[in-house]
């Protein structure tokens, strides 16, 4: 009987072990209340360049969670826009600047997307995908006053 | 068995919580967006005027199909009777930031022009030709 608990045991523990580091190990963390995405969730679009120009893109920061939440930085991946038309005829600016981000409410951070003088031709109306990513922490909990 | 329930309920703990339950813990947000590139417009076809054998070239602004000028223009002319292209003179030759241009030396015969715009390495539509010039 007591070797059946102590696997039973050791069974639950490793479950619980993976779904309470599971949040952190997949870089996601669900929101009790929108079962349907992560936590955090980044948007941003800019229209308008052309070779040698730069731009402005407003990249907006939504936590869905019901925690406050702590950006560290946000950095983009571009994508290739088509064959002939690379990722690399745009350079997007990472962010540093910590933000902090209330249970709901929104932030918008402005980066720097510049597109190459010598793009191709190719680039003439091309769509470059953007991947957003962001180091988020959760801040400390407070402790509760009379918890000594 | 009290003993091991005790040591894994612990290491649940450690595992699952990295410092303590009230330490903060990090996390990865994501996103997608786009960035959109312009498209240059075709422009009006060209006027021109002759004067000995010079022949002055005259265009409107080009813009973006999104708005804003293209940095420059290119200059084309073309046998008005067989279409074909010439080797365009001095000074209309390579990309032009003005609106206008002398070509000098121009060849006896019946002309036509084209303006396509351009910034760096793209190149607009080809405008249609203008109204044809005889030197």
């Amino acid at each position: 009987v007591s070797r059946t608990l102590g696997v039973s045991a050791a069974a639950a523990a490793a479950v619980a072990a993976t779904a309470l580091t599971g949040a952190a190990a997949t870089g996601v963390l669900r929101s009790p209340q929108a079962k349907r995405g992560p936590a955090l969730v980044l948007r941003g679009h800019v229209v308008g360049l052309y070779p040698g120009a730069r731009k402005r893109l407003v990249v907006v920061v939504h936590n869905r969670s019901r925690r406050t939440l702590r950006v560290r930085a946000i950095s983009v991946r571009v994508r290739n826009a088509s064959r002939r038309c690379r990722a690399g005829n745009i350079h997007v600016t990472a962010s540093k600047r910590p933000l902090r981000i209330r249970p709901g409410g929104s932030r918008r951070v402005a980066l720097t997307v510049a597109m190459r003088g010598t793009s191709p031709n190719a680039c003439q109306g091309a769509v470059f995908p953007l991947a957003f990513r962001s180091r988020v922490d959760v801040p400390r909990l407070p402790r509760p006053k009379n918890g000594r | 068995v009290r003993r091991f329930l005790l040591t894994v309920a612990a290491a649940v703990v450690v595992v699952g919580f990295p410092g303590g339950a009230a330490a903060g813990w990090a996390i990865h947000g994501s996103g997608s967006g786009a960035v959109k590139a312009k498209t240059l417009g075709t422009g009006a076809a060209p006027t021109t005027s002759v004067s000995g054998r010079k022949v002055t070239v005259t265009w409107t602004a080009i813009t973006y199909t999104n708005g804003g000028n293209a940095a420059g223009y290119v200059i084309k002319r073309y046998d008005a009777s067989t279409d074909a292209l010439q080797t365009i003179l001095s000074a209309c030759t390579g990309t032009l930031t003005t609106l206008t241009c002398i070509e000098n030396n121009v060849p006896k015969g019946s002309w036509k022009y084209t303006v396509t715009p351009a910034t760096a390495n793209w190149r607009g539509p080809e405008s249609a030709k203008s109204a044809t010039v005889t030197v």
